[in-house]
């Protein structure tokens, strides 16, 4: 489809032919006609002063480079009711900006008007110019149009055959009418053919005694155009009537005949619109906007990179290999749009290839956002290495947990069993594990059926079965799973464990990877466990008041407490490495990151600083002020660049790193931070806090993008997510999680690799679990 | 160049090139570094013996203007790392997920991007048809990115008339595409 550039050609005279003339001397599919002679026929002389231009309602000025349309170019439907007016333009206006239809009536209305005074003169100017003129056939359709052939306007066609007459093919355009009305299928072509024959014969008619008739371009789909549409000496309709066309002398001011003939054009547009579906219409608009930007509006002819337009489509020109990897490239919006252009193009698009480089393109982590060591849950990237995996149901069910977190709509799943408030939590893909205030550590898990899998404690605080009746409240509407306790019934008893060694008070932090775990409590100590069979492998003794908070990777196991310091252990030994002082108050919390070459450590204290430790050099390197109240948590994001405190002040600081300044606040919170998390796959903040809310804040700009309160009945005191849930635990003594992707179907295809060791949990090894237990 | 002792001698340090296609045919001469960026020349040169060294090598399916603008391309990243690394290799985090190629969603910028941006459409695909049959994947990954970029955000109308294609789709089926995917609409 070639298009024409907004440059205007200028006649022989040397004077720009104004407006939009140009639209109406070129026939978009032939070359650029000889500019009209100046010579004998005064009246067909068209020239450099011609009237003739598309009305341009003048907001559309605008339109003269062409616009990118809205990425939903989701016309409503009802557009069809409304008249094109002008030169489509406003069509052209709609497809572009949103519809100002106060505007566009009144201008509908000021431009009937200009038709109807104007018609006289130039009808009998153009019957005059078209005296003579030979059977001119019709211009090549737009290459873009489909070519549906009605078999019944074929005879209309022979008999329209006109020879000058005007009044011939005036009876052809009628037909035309006639026929495109009652073959809505084809009137998308009808339209097409109808606007552009009508255009072009008015054209034609114009230039016919001066110039050699354009013919022999016929093409069998012009010959078929419904609705007889033929010869050229085709005016617009009503031609009979002599006030339709302007007066040429003088002219009635820029534009006006134009105007009028485009306005003419509408009207027998609108004519056969409102017959037809509104589908249809949607259709036809969403994908003849292209023709419309060719041959209606004066405006958008503009080709793309502003020269003539070679005709490539990737699809079929480059081999498919090449296609995918650029489609590759491509966001999932992008791809299904490309899925309707061509059918070609729907194939290449649907391959499940692209749509994994697409979807791993997207939400896999950007160089420099390394994973932490500690991966909290799923990433939500399904199971890499497998094959098979449905990428483009991923990325559907992807985009429905984004759409649940930001409607802020989880289910909740309540973990009853611990009997005393619960300290902390982690997860992964298939369980989470809790440390409580009644001295025992258990294993959910974190699918349906979510079952408790193991209680870890001493012989004294073996779960019994509950004084009271009384469930604690859970979320009125949201809620999905909230069991009683199995607490001393024999299903519960078979999952309690007494291991070789344990904490005899209160468990206070944990932190588990694919091999062991580290547990701190109140009773000064940690303890190392083998993941896979929950036995203890070693017990940490150093600090004198209770290990507040643990955190581990390859190297190291660090451990703060309530004596001000933080002991750096050895994992592979479990011998201490250091022990750090330096804080004036208990250390709330730790976490170590690996960032570059360098071992970090950030710790939060109640003395109101956070202080950043090097592991290699196991010395102090930066701290960072809060407004001088406790910090009670901490958080390091992944690239290492920036460390989230929170705590008394009910504000969470954002520090950046290198500078120490602190660069953001999240506000929300209206009692004490007790617990930080950042999801850094996914850049979001969690906040568990005393005012028993829980808040998700973008990491980026700040902003608060859910607050979730009261869904448990006391305080929040750690709360974790990631791409789909969100585990808390609260002083109430449940755990809770709210999941963003129980509506959704396929999330599970979003699931990835189970943990290696016990818990990939199936009924048998379950089982197996309890008699071993039992056995003890 | 012809050498009396080949056995003995420096290796040759420009390669002439002889385009296959198109009526430009004339041998164009470019340094060892530059071809090297193509590993399809890299290979072809690895094959000679010493003998042969000296003859231009042919080069299919690329015509002259091309295979220069190729060159130019070339010459421009004559530096650059023998290994192309798109970063679609596993990190190696030790979760197992790649980082993922940090090529991909990357813009393409400054030389590259005026360098893409001074080419025609169907110059644009040939580069790429070329890029790929010699084998240079930074070009390539370039190149496919351009054209991503011209796809992006667009509606299928707009693709339809950027590229001039005719849609072959009923009015029927284009709804039904469209409604099975409003999923990945933005709002």
């Amino acid at each position: 489809m070639v298009t024409h550039s907004i440059r205007r050609p200028k006649t022989s005279s040397g004077l720009p032919i104004q407006n939009d003339s140009t639209i109406y001397t070129h026939n978009l599919f032939t070359q650029p006609p000889p500019p009209p002679p100046q010579q004998h026929h005064p009246q067909a002389h068209f020239g450099p002063s011609l009237p003739f231009s598309l009305a341009r309602p003048k907001s559309t000025h605008d339109l003269c480079r062409p616009l990118p349309l809205a990425p939903s170019d989701s016309l409503e439907p009802k557009i069809h009711k409304h008249h094109r007016s002008s030169a489509s333009l406003t069509l052209t206006l709609a497809t572009h900006w949103p519809r100002d239809r106060a505007k566009e009536d009144e201008k509908r209305g000021s431009i009937r008007k200009e038709v109807d005074s104007v018609r006289s003169a130039a009808a009998a100017m153009v019957r005059k110019a078209l005296q003579g003129s030979r059977d001119m056939r019709p211009v090549i359709p737009p290459p873009s149009l489909p070519s549906p052939v009605s078999s019944s306007t074929s005879s209309d066609l022979d008999s329209a055959r006109a020879s000058s007459a005007f009044s011939r093919a005036r009876d052809a355009v009628r037909e035309a009418n006639r026929v495109a009305n009652s073959t809505a299928a084809h009137s998308r072509t009808d339209r097409a053919m109808t606007r552009f024959n009508l255009r072009n014969s008015f054209r034609r008619g114009r230039d016919a005694a001066s110039r050699p008739t354009r013919s022999g371009k016929t093409n069998s789909r012009a010959e078929n155009v419904a609705a007889g549409q033929r010869a050229q000496p085709q005016p617009p309709p009503n031609m009979d009537d002599p006030s339709q066309f302007p007066q040429l002398y003088p002219p009635r001011g820029p534009g006006s005949a134009a105007r009028a003939s485009a306005a003419e054009h509408n009207k027998s547009q609108l004519r056969r619109q409102d017959t037809a579906t509104s589908s249809t219409m949607y259709q036809y608009y969403e994908d003849q906007d292209e023709m419309m930007l060719d041959h209606d509006s004066a405006v958008e002819v503009c080709s793309l990179d502003g020269e003539p337009r070679k005709k490539h489509d990737p699809v079929t020109y480059l081999p498919h290999e090449i296609t995918s990897l650029i489609m590759s490239y491509l966001d999932d919006t992008s791809l299904v749009h490309c899925k309707r252009v061509t059918k070609a193009w729907k194939d290449l698009a649907s391959v499940n290839a692209v749509w994994r480089a697409s979807f791993l393109g997207r939400y896999t982590r950007k160089p420099g956002n390394t994973l932490p060591f500690i991966n909290m849950g799923g990433q939500g990237l399904g199971l890499e290495s497998q094959k098979g995996q449905q990428w483009e149901r991923m990325a559907k069910a992807r985009r429905g947990i984004e759409a649940n977190w930001a409607a802020k709509q989880p289910k909740a799943v309540y973990y009853t069993g611990h009997t005393d408030s619960v300290y902390c939590c982690q997860f992964d893909e298939d369980k989470i594990i809790t440390g409580s205030r009644d001295r025992t550590v258990r294993v959910w898990e974190l699918n349906p059926p979510y079952r408790c899998l193991k209680v870890l404690g001493g012989p004294a605080v073996r779960p019994a079965l509950p004084t009271n009746d009384s469930a604690l409240d859970t979320h009125p509407t949201a809620t999905v799973h909230s069991p009683p306790t199995i607490n001393g019934t024999p299903t519960g008893n078979a999952l309690f464990h007494t291991p070789s060694d344990y904490h005899s008070a209160s468990i206070l932090c944990l932190q588990f990877d694919s091999e062991i775990m580290v547990t701190g409590s109140s009773d000064n100590t940690c303890i190392i466990w083998d993941i896979k069979t929950y036995e203890p492998i070693k017990r940490l003794h150093r600090h004198t008041a209770g290990v507040l908070d643990v955190c581990f990777d390859e190297k190291f196991i660090i451990s703060c407490s309530k004596d001000t310091s933080i002991c750096v252990w050895s994992r592979e030994t479990g011998d201490l490495v250091k022990q750090l002082m330096g804080h004036k108050g208990p250390v709330n919390a730790v976490q170590l990151r690996n960032v570059g070459s360098k071992k970090l450590l950030v710790s939060a204290s109640g003395d109101g600083l956070s202080k950043l430790w090097d592991l290699e050099l196991l010395k102090e390197v930066k701290y960072f002020e809060s407004k001088d109240r406790g910090l009670a948590a901490v958080e390091f994001s992944d690239d290492g660049r920036y460390v989230l405190a929170g705590g008394n002040d009910q504000v969470i600081y954002k520090y950046d790193v290198k500078t120490a300044e602190c660069i953001l606040l999240y506000k929300g919170h209206t009692n004490l931070v007790r617990s930080l998390f950042l999801d850094s796959a996914n850049g979001r903040v969690l906040s568990g806090s005393y005012d028993q809310g829980i808040r998700v804040f973008d990491f980026e700009t700040g902003e608060e993008m859910g607050c979730y309160e009261n869904w448990t009945t006391s305080w929040i005191l750690a709360a974790k997510s990631d791409y789909r849930r969100i585990v808390a635990t609260s002083q109430d003594g449940r755990a809770l999680m709210m999941d963003f992707g129980y509506t959704v179907p396929d999330a599970e295809l979003l699931k990835g690799e189970p943990a290696k060791g016990l818990m990939s949990c199936t009924d048998e090894a379950l089982m197996e679990v309890c008699t071993h237990t039992t056995s003890q | 160049m012809t050498t009396p002792t080949p056995s003995l001698s420096a290796p040759i340090s420009t390669i002439t090139l002889s385009p296959q296609e198109g009526e430009e045919r004339g041998d164009i001469t470019i340094d060892r570094d530059v071809a090297n960026l193509s590993i399809t020349i890299r290979n072809s040169l690895s094959f000679e013996d010493e003998s042969e060294q000296n003859q231009a090598i042919p080069i299919f399916n690329v015509t002259g203007p091309v295979l220069k603008k190729i060159i130019e391309w070339c010459e421009h990243h004559r530096g650059d790392p023998a290994v192309y690394d798109d970063g679609s290799k596993d990190a190696g985090d030790g979760n197992g997920t790649a980082m993922w190629a940090k090529s991909k969603g990357a813009d393409v910028l400054g030389w590259d991007k005026k360098y893409m941006d001074g080419m025609d459409r169907e110059t644009l695909f040939d580069v790429i048809m070329a890029a790929n049959y010699l084998d240079i994947k930074a070009l390539l990954d370039i190149g496919c990115k351009t054209v991503a970029n011209m796809i992006k955000g667009k509606s299928p109308g707009e693709i339809r008339t950027m590229f001039g294609i005719e849609n072959d789709f009923s009015a029927e089926d284009i709804e039904q595409i469209r409604k099975e995917n409003e999923w990945a609409e933005d709002r």
